[in-house]
């Protein structure tokens, strides 16, 4: 009898913190995204001192500040469809955004502090692409369709994109940068931009490494926490739900890249799934079974 | 006698580890395929994986199909990704089945034919494979590739959803898939 009171009362507690973290959240605004993998820790704050933690699913608003812990990161979809992800001891402030049916009405300003940032850009950059900005502690980023990065360090600002859809651009400051994998370095202390060089595949490593995105069928680190370990097969499973939804019917040609990307994330949630099952210890992506053989596939 | 016995199986011992080692090179340089391609390192990941396809995977050969076809790493070609597609398909690899269905709808890399490639992803889609299962159903309500047939277009959207795609409750009706490609 005991145990069941305990146990009522530990259920009803956590309802109680759940709904009053619900109630904070939404009496500051509504939700502009929703976090979909995550590892580690990391923290929403508001400008009134408000601190959230944030976990899978939980929504973000405007004015959140972003921060991740040691050995975190975190990954979000907004309304918009765009996609962000960030590496562990980074920090970000979603100062606007809003995404309207009126296409002029929409618009995002975000605003990077240091750490490992990635953004793929959404229905904003497509329909109102002037009133999108990133901004880093010196200068300002604009995106007309793409995969962007950033590594921000008190020393340097490394600003480029892994993807680049045809015939798009994306400026840093002065510098337009018009190719595939190419970045920027930006000096904090001068404000000078580099013109644009092809970016490192060390670099590209460190950033999908920092700040993967499941959302892409990045499996990131393995190992963590039995917490982290079972959020991973969780976001994975989200994500093929959400992949397979997105899918459009026969009246325009199939995003084929959508299509394999579906494979990708099945691949990584049965490496995630082995890695879970193993405690942790699992070190090889595909291991999980399906993703390794030869003919027959899933 | 026995000499010769012993020789034959000798020879059929040294095929089956050469087969073997095939299959265990195929299953590392894929791997490793895998690992290049999550880093968006596509140079080695189409190193690697050509090396797989090249030992027989057909899981290796659908990714290099859509290296090729997404200009990952390597100049999009969709003929090349069409042709490694097919090997995979012919393998049994249903994500190929699907894709290449897919490609013989919308005419890419080969030439147009819906109904070869309603066959191709009827064949994914007995398989087991849902989201074959969901385009399968998409062919019959628009009647491309195959005849009209909204009963049946229904049968698939059912198999589709009770495997784990998220078919929207429109599609689950006789009604709502009459009209999705009434225009």
């Amino acid at each position: 009898m005991c145990i069941v009171g305990k146990f009522i009362r530990t259920t009803l507690l956590t309802a109680l913190f759940i709904c009053i973290t619900q109630i904070a959240t939404f009496a500051a605004g509504p939700p502009i995204g929703e976090v979909i993998s995550m590892r580690g820790t990391a923290v929403a704050e508001q400008p009134d001192g408000t601190i959230r933690q944030l976990e899978l699913n939980q929504p973000v608003i405007t004015q959140d500040v972003i921060v991740t812990g040691i050995k975190s990161n975190i990954e979000i979809i907004f309304k918009d469809e765009s996609v962000y992800s960030q590496g562990p001891e980074s920090r970000i402030s979603l100062d606007d955004f809003v995404y309207s049916d009126e296409k002029s009405a929409s618009k995002l300003l975000f605003s990077m502090g240091e750490g490992t940032f990635r953004y793929v850009t959404g229905q904003i950059v497509k329909t109102n692409p002037d009133a999108f900005a990133l901004q880093t502690p010196t200068t300002t980023i604009g995106i007309r369709g793409t995969e962007v990065f950033a590594v921000i360090t008190p020393e340097k600002e490394e600003i480029g994109n892994t993807k680049l859809s045809k015939g798009h651009t994306m400026s840093v400051g002065n510098k337009t940068l018009g190719s595939p994998r190419t970045s920027v370095n930006v000096n904090p202390q001068t404000g000078v931009v580099s013109d644009p060089a092809p970016v490192s595949q060390k670099t590209i490593n460190k950033v999908v490494k920092e700040a993967p995105m499941s959302s892409q069928g990045e499996l990131g680190n393995l190992g963590g926490s039995g917490k982290d370990l079972e959020r991973k097969v969780e976001s994975l499973k989200q994500q093929i739900e959400r992949t397979k939804g997105d899918l459009g019917n026969l009246d325009s040609k199939p995003d084929y890249g959508k299509l394999h990307r579906l494979k990708v994330q099945k691949t990584s949630q049965k490496t995630a799934e082995s890695d879970r099952d193993s405690g942790g210890t699992s070190d090889d992506l595909g291991g999980g079974g399906g993703g390794g053989g030869g003919g027959g596939g899933e | 006698m026995k000499i010769r016995f012993m020789q034959q199986a000798l020879i059929l011992t040294m095929i089956a580890l050469f087969s073997g080692g095939c299959v265990v090179m195929a299953q590392m340089a894929e791997r490793k395929g895998n690992k290049a391609y999550q880093r968006q390192d596509y140079a080695t990941a189409f190193e690697q994986y050509s090396e797989a396809a090249d030992n027989g995977s057909a899981t290796a050969q659908y990714h290099l199909a859509v290296m090729y076809a997404e200009g990952q790493g390597i100049q999009e070609d969709m003929t090349k990704a069409a042709a490694l597609l097919q090997q995979a398909s012919a393998q049994g690899q249903e994500d190929a089945q699907l894709m290449l269905g897919l490609f013989y709808v919308y005419g890419d890399g080969v030439q147009q034919d819906p109904a070869k490639g309603a066959e191709w992803i009827k064949t994914s889609a007995e398989k087991g494979n849902d989201v074959a299962m969901y385009y399968l159903g998409n062919l019959y309500a628009a009647g491309l590739g195959v005849t009209k047939d909204i009963p049946t277009a229904l049968y698939w959207m059912g198999q589709a959803k009770d495997s784990g795609f998220p078919v929207k409750d429109d599609h689950l009706t006789e009604a709502g898939l009459a009209s999705l490609y009434e225009s």
